[in-house]
């Protein structure tokens, strides 16, 4: 029921996108300003894998936010930013890239794609969003949604999320996210015929499904444990990261004040006072330098928001497994109940509660033939009963198999990307301790000259 | 009248110091640690100067500290700190340091030669001590008098005061330096018996002269001036020295969070837990590195060892980069204090040029006095010979009340006014002689040290920005480090 089913109303037409290997390819692949036209800048990577059976390739980038005003379902005047999806497609011969579509979408409408794709693939680890509004904040970055700096990375944001759909090898084939690309108007309308609100668990139902089933898979209890702990290791380095960025950014600040101090001192000295005046120049480029390192650290820690947001993403599909299970758990247990009712009415024999045996006793007992029929049902039921069993049974094997397939998946995507991330930070660091080594030895040149 | 006398009795037997060119030099000279027979790390500086005209040189070191107790003034029991003062003379021939004199002063004692020197060297730019409390620390320090670590630093100020001294080419010959030095009994008795104390000017008379003075010399007011304004940016820089002090110790600090969550992180993780746990290592080591003291080597040397298996040396320490790298920013901390210090000398030494503007000040008032009463005085006496009556004067007003006075009388007081008339033109000329003497010797002072004090400066400078240079270039090791753990996982 909630697998893939390989309809081809759903392929995607008329080729799947390239999967792209690492975030980093991802981003370098099509990173767009707040300029027009600026997605020439975006690059196709060129990376062939089995799922590029078309000889097309084609290129998604999210390249402008804009600011809209507009009326909303309660017809009261709303802002809300738009985002500018481009979609190219790259000639395998010479690399040339054709813009096919463009149209503008606003984040609720990635929302609902990503609903749908949770409810159609649940045993996916489908990518999530970036955040909906900015957290771990360092006191320089403002927390307000429609601040140019969080608009901006949230694009970035949103252009991870389309490619990490188009690299999956399974939800780059959807129809739905075909259109979501393609099809501006009329797109909300189409995903909510696809009627898939119908379809999801409600939350309560899966709530209820954790708490009581006996038998899950433990590599989905352990899985669910692993992604509490990594949701909580993240949200511990994203803390630690803007408390370091917080002081690093006191102590480069604290420098112009050494820039003011020796630009007064260099004002009552003869012979000191021209390499004063120097050093003290040193000293505010170096205070001044910080907002464009803290700038490409921010980027650093959208990359570890990502998987902070991806553990929930794990959970989503542990608890998928969970109501699986806990469906069957019941089914075989309503199965053997009836089973056993069967039994009793063909021995006579009641040992089980039933409100038919209650109200024989009360108003006497039944014909022959009523208990006839009512075996009859009953023997239905069970055969029907089997038939589901099995088939569940056949399902909840399937899921576990598949949603382990992408699980192994993820977990080489998180360790590949995770490594790049710890790294792209440690790199960071030392080549602001170049800077710094920069500016203090030119402090250091000033001073040898006076 | 303040002038030194080319007195005999004062002069340095038997050998003048070596002049220490410049601060480093002083402290390389003689730097002395808390220990026992420590002054044998002093080593001499060899630079010979036109001071130097007799064979033997002298090194100086205040090699240690002591806690002592003992009774006041007023028979009550308080605790104070002696240091030990060694005087070594080096043989010119082989270099051999031969020590001469040792004993143990107190700071009260330091404060009182000083107050001497002040007294008899009026146009010298008189060295300075060093603070008597901390002030411009930050927080990793105490600002307690008791604390080893002020201890240590101030043995290594009163250390650079006494070469300060030694270096200056007039004050190292004063026979009471001399007999700082060598004379451990009755060495207060002595300086109190010059009477310098009532060759003191009063504060009141200084202050007074400053408001008063018409004709300073220019030069000296705006050294004032000057004087004030050093101050003033030397505090700020010290406060901003701090201030950047503590905003990198927090951060250091905080890179220990990043060792914890590594740590935690490794725990969870298959394929990168080796990875991440040696990284958060290296990210303790780094943050442990800032702690105060080696308490904390202790926890460094178990990092170390978790790190990688090394060899180890003499010591047993373990012969690897991360001990000797955490052990050095330590050191690097360290070398910080001695910057500020340097520069909270030239702090003091504002006020010690302030010192020499207000002789300047408090003589040129006195002469501007003196030239004003010797003027009234003349017009007194040619008032009395011509007969008129222009000025107001006491003998005036008597006789107009109780008559005339007699012309003997009249000569006798003109005789007396013509007396007192030459007398004050002595008097004048000897003053302006002496004011003119006092500008240009204490002129010649403040040049020698406006050059020290640029070199000086400049070298403080420098070695900051060497310090800064190193500690960024540690923040590279550290972090190369991290990348190879994370290219590993």
């Amino acid at each position: 029921m909630e697998q893939a089913p390989p309809d081809p109303e759903r392929q995607l037409q008329p080729a799947p996108l390239e999967p792209l290997g690492s975030p980093d390819a991802v981003l370098g692949a099509a990173v767009g300003k707040e300029t027009e036209g600026a997605g020439e800048e975006s690059s196709g990577v060129d990376t062939m894998t089995h799922n590029n059976f078309w000889l097309k390739k084609i290129e998604i980038s999210v390249s402008e936010a804009e600011k809209r005003t507009g009326r909303n379902a309660m017809n009261m005047q709303e802002t809300y930013t738009a985002y500018l999806i481009e979609t190219r497609s790259i000639e395998h011969t010479d690399g040339q890239s054709v813009l096919t579509d463009s149209l503008w979408r606003r984040y609720s409408e990635f929302e609902l794609l990503r609903s749908y794709l949770l409810v159609y693939y649940p045993h996916i680890v489908v990518p999530p969003l970036p955040e909906k509004r900015a957290e771990f904040v360092w006191h320089k970055l403002s927390a307000d949604n429609m601040d140019p700096d969080f608009v901006e990375r949230r694009r970035i944001g949103l252009e991870n999320f389309l490619l990490r759909i188009a690299s999956h090898p399974l939800l780059c084939r959807d129809k739905i996210f075909y259109l979501f690309l393609t099809q501006e108007g009329n797109w909300k309308e189409t995903v909510n015929e696809t009627g898939f609100q119908l379809k999801a668990d409600s939350r309560l139902k899966a709530l209820n499904a954790t708490f009581r089933v006996k038998n899950p898979d433990k590599r989905f209890t352990d899985l669910k444990h692993y992604s509490d702990e990594l949701q909580s290791v993240i949200s511990h380095l994203l803390r630690v990261r803007a408390r370091v960025a917080d002081r690093l950014y006191g102590v480069y600040k604290v420098h112009g004040n050494y820039g003011r101090v020796f630009s007064e001192w260099s004002a009552i000295e003869k012979e000191m006072g021209d390499g004063l005046q120097s050093a003290g120049h040193h000293m505010d480029v170096y205070a001044s330098s910080i907002d464009d390192i803290l700038e490409d650290e921010e980027h650093y820690a959208d990359q570890l928001k990502e998987y902070l947001f991806y553990a929930e993403a794990l959970r989503a599909v542990c608890r998928k497994h969970e109501l699986m299970q806990y469906d069957l758990e019941m089914a075989a247990q309503d199965l053997a109940s009836k089973k056993q009712q069967c039994e009793e009415l063909a021995t006579g024999t009641v040992r089980t509660f039933s409100l038919k045996g209650m109200t024989t006793k009360l108003f006497g007992q039944e014909t022959p033939e009523q208990r006839e029929a009512r075996i009859k049902v009953l023997e239905e039921q069970i055969n029907e009963g089997e038939q589901q069993l099995k088939s569940k049974n056949l399902e909840g094997r399937e899921f576990v198999k598949n949603a382990w397939a992408d699980i192994e998946r993820f977990k080489e995507q998180k360790n590949r990307d995770l490594k790049e991330a710890l790294i792209s930070y440690a790199v960071m660091q030392i080549s602001m301790c170049k800077k710094g080594i920069q500016v203090w030895t030119n402090a250091k040149e000033c001073f040898s000259k006076m």
